[in-house]
């Protein structure tokens, strides 16, 4: 086991947070702006995938799922490598945000119609009684009710986004997996750095989960009929 | 003779090869309460439910008020709602919106659908709950609520949109006896008062009492009609007689 | 970019199944053992199979191939980029499929545990016969969610050099200056690669609801 760490001492480990730590503030400004951008193009999807315009669903469906079926890993670097070749050359950070709202929109539109979905049939049949329009009957039954229900899945998902911006270093983001290659490649200390990457993440998402899961429990526990 | 409120012309809904109503014919005049009773699957529920479109009936002409719809032919999304405009409808499980207070679950539809101001309907709201015997819950959630008490508060939703008509799908079917009670004496208020009623209902003293007629369905047909107490005593069809006796030996 | 491009491109396609194969049987057969210790009487053994659950799934799959790439390989035997990748995806399924395992077990109705103890089974029997079988079957369907999302997952295997569709992708799109078709190919590659197994998952439900009595 002590072969593996080559002898490394604390202070060296110390001198390597500074750089994880511009890498890890990518991470997190990426995972930010993706959920922002993301999660509403979910909801939007969510809601185009009944659309009763052909077009429009089958489009939707397109996107879903590419956004899903298709490797993060694989859509980042089409954004990165692939689109060049059609004439657009974007930047590590644009392109990560382009293929990561891509996949986070598709999944989370999942997440969002299951939660639609999970609205009792009866309140959408009694605002239609009460004539409220389609997009009343939406906006003000359906969505809220909805909401809570897809909550506690879409922050698990976010857990999830963040953990998936590690991947990012393969487009040549600077973020902090790829900072941990960098000491790895200099200081050829590759298991410490990316062991100590390892603990950025879990002392991130260990608290995250439980977080997330004190919630699911409130508002699995709210009376709501 | 007055032309009846409503008007239903061979009115029929299939699902697939399943036809649930083959055709039915059936007038109500204004002020007039029925009562729908009837075995389960006899289309009692799926009547009621293409009356307001709820379910879309597959052919058939419904007329009710000034508004006429042939099915298939002219029931855009405006006309339904039109014709939606004097239907009021109270489920078997309520269905109120239990994120919303109980005021807001009866002032939201009027100032979206009718297009009056939060102030307005919150006033027409808070006078239906008292004649529902409610005032104190309006500040409260349906959760809160006992079911009797949703459905009343369900009941004066309804009415908040001033519909001519009232069509209730089991009103009293998902609540206990002593809390059906508290719903029936409210649907007894409205009869007297003068509002036309459709009731699907199991509540044969209901429909006795109250009712001005009493239609017995069955394999989505009607097999008889007529005066509630000349009915529910002595049915005069066949199948009619079977259902009632099974009512009765319960 | 000519059909060789493509079909250098499918040829990393076994690799990608075997990966994924490997992965979730080792997963499969390791998180039994994992999910007895997380339901485990004793506090210890539970509170360790819970931390290890929660470690294993905190840290991105990316960081643990390279830990183990970079960890096993400088340690003790030259591992090549297969074996780092089938020990990291082996033990994040195993660790994920325990508590699929762990779902299927609560999901069992009570029911059919208060007819085991009417019945006077033994305990050994009542695990083995009753719960045993249909933790399995109520888990099938996760199990095929999760087997999808784990052949998406091994394309992270190209990053430490492993010959897999995604890399194969890389290195076409590198050759070839045509990364928009290489990676349209890859795409879609996955996509078709996972229709059988979505199918399979979406009827499994189904299916096994018809054959399970209620």
């Amino acid at each position: 086991m002590t072969k593996l760490w080559m002898g490394t001492e604390w202070g060296m480990i110390l001198s390597w947070l500074p750089m994880l730590w511009d890498g890890l503030v990518i991470n997190l400004q990426l995972t930010f702006i993706t959920l922002v951008l993301g999660v509403p193009l979910g909801l939007l999807w969510a809601v185009t995938v009944r659309s009763r315009s052909r077009a429009i669903r089958y489009v939707t469906l397109v996107f879903v799922e590419i956004g899903r079926g298709a490797p993060a890993l694989v859509l980042l670097q089409f954004m990165y490598f692939g689109l060049p070749q059609g004439g657009l050359v974007l930047s590590s950070f644009t392109s990560a945000i382009l293929g990561l709202v891509w996949s986070t929109g598709a999944y989370t539109s999942e997440i969002i119609r299951g939660g639609l979905e999970a609205v009792p049939l009866g309140q959408s049949e009694a605002s239609t009684a009460l004539n409220l329009s389609a997009a009343d009957t939406f906006r003000y039954v359906i969505l809220p009710q909805g909401f809570w229900v897809a909550l506690p899945p879409l922050l698990g998902f976010a857990i999830l986004v963040f953990q998936s911006t590690a991947l990012c270093f393969a487009i040549s983001l600077p973020e902090v997996l790829a900072q941990a290659n960098d000491i790895g490649a200099t200081t050829f200390r590759y298991f410490p750095a990316y062991t100590v990457t390892g603990i950025i993440f879990a002392a991130i998402c260990i608290p995250a989960s439980i977080l997330v899961g004190w919630i699911e429990h409130r508002v699995a526990t709210r009376s709501r009929t | 003779m007055t032309t009846p409120i409503i008007s239903l012309q061979n009115l029929s809904k299939c699902y697939g090869d399943h036809r649930v109503l083959p055709g039915i014919n059936l007038d109500i005049e204004e002020g007039e309460v029925v009562a729908v009773i009837g075995p389960s699957g006899s289309g009692k529920s799926t009547l009621l439910r293409c009356l307001n479109y709820i379910e879309h009936p597959t052919s058939g002409v419904i007329r009710v008020g000034q508004t006429r719809i042939e099915v298939g032919r002219d029931d855009s999304v405006r006309r339904v709602r039109e014709l939606r405009r004097n239907l009021g409808m109270v489920f078997q499980s309520f269905n109120l919106f239990p994120h919303m207070t109980v005021l807001r679950n009866i002032s939201l539809p009027q100032v979206r659908v009718l297009g009056v101001s939060e102030k307005e309907a919150e006033q027409v709201a808070r006078k239906l709950l008292e004649r529902v015997g409610l005032s104190d819950k309006a500040a409260q959630y349906p959760a809160k609520c006992s079911g009797g008490q949703q459905q009343r508060i369900a009941i004066a939703r309804a009415l908040a949109l001033g519909p001519k008509v009232m069509l209730f799908d089991e009103p009293t079917s998902a609540l206990d006896p002593e809390l059906g009670l508290e719903v029936l004496s409210v649907m007894r208020e409205l009869a007297e008062g003068g509002m036309t009623m459709l009731v699907v209902t199991h509540e044969m003293r209901f429909a006795e009492s109250v009712s001005d007629r009493v239609v017995i369905m069955a394999d989505g047909e009607i097999i008889e009609q007529g005066k509630s107490a000349d009915i529910i005593r002595a049915p005069q069809s066949e199948r009619g007689r079977r259902f009632l006796k099974a009512v009765n030996d319960r | 970019m000519t059909w060789d491009h493509v079909f250098l491109i499918i040829s990393g396609i076994p690799r990608t199944i075997i990966v994924t194969v490997l992965s979730l049987a080792v997963g499969m057969l390791l998180g039994f053992p994992i999910m007895l210790m997380r339901i485990a009487p004793l506090s210890p053994v539970r509170v360790a199979a819970t931390v290890l659950i929660a470690v294993v799934r905190s840290v991105p799959p990316v960081v643990w191939v390279f830990m183990v790439f970079f960890g096993v390989g400088a340690d003790v035997v030259d591992v090549s980029p297969f074996t780092a990748a089938v020990i990291s995806f082996g033990l994040i399924s195993a660790v994920n499929m325990a508590e699929i395992y762990r779902g299927g077990l609560i999901a069992i109705p009570l029911g059919h545990h208060e007819a085991a103890i009417a019945l006077n089974l033994s305990r050994w029997h009542h695990f083995r016969d009753v719960t045993l079988p249909q933790m399995f079957v109520v888990s099938l369907p996760a199990i095929a969610t999760y087997a999808v999302g784990l052949l998406k997952d091994t394309s992270i295997a190209s990053t430490i050099g492993l010959q897999e569709l995604s890399f194969q992708g890389r290195y076409v799109t590198d050759m070839t200056y045509k990364g928009f078709e290489a990676l349209v190919v890859v795409g879609a590659c996955y996509i078709v690669i996972s229709l059988p197994i979505a199918w399979l998952s979406r009827n499994l439900g189904e299916m096994l609801k018809r054959r399970v009595a209620r």
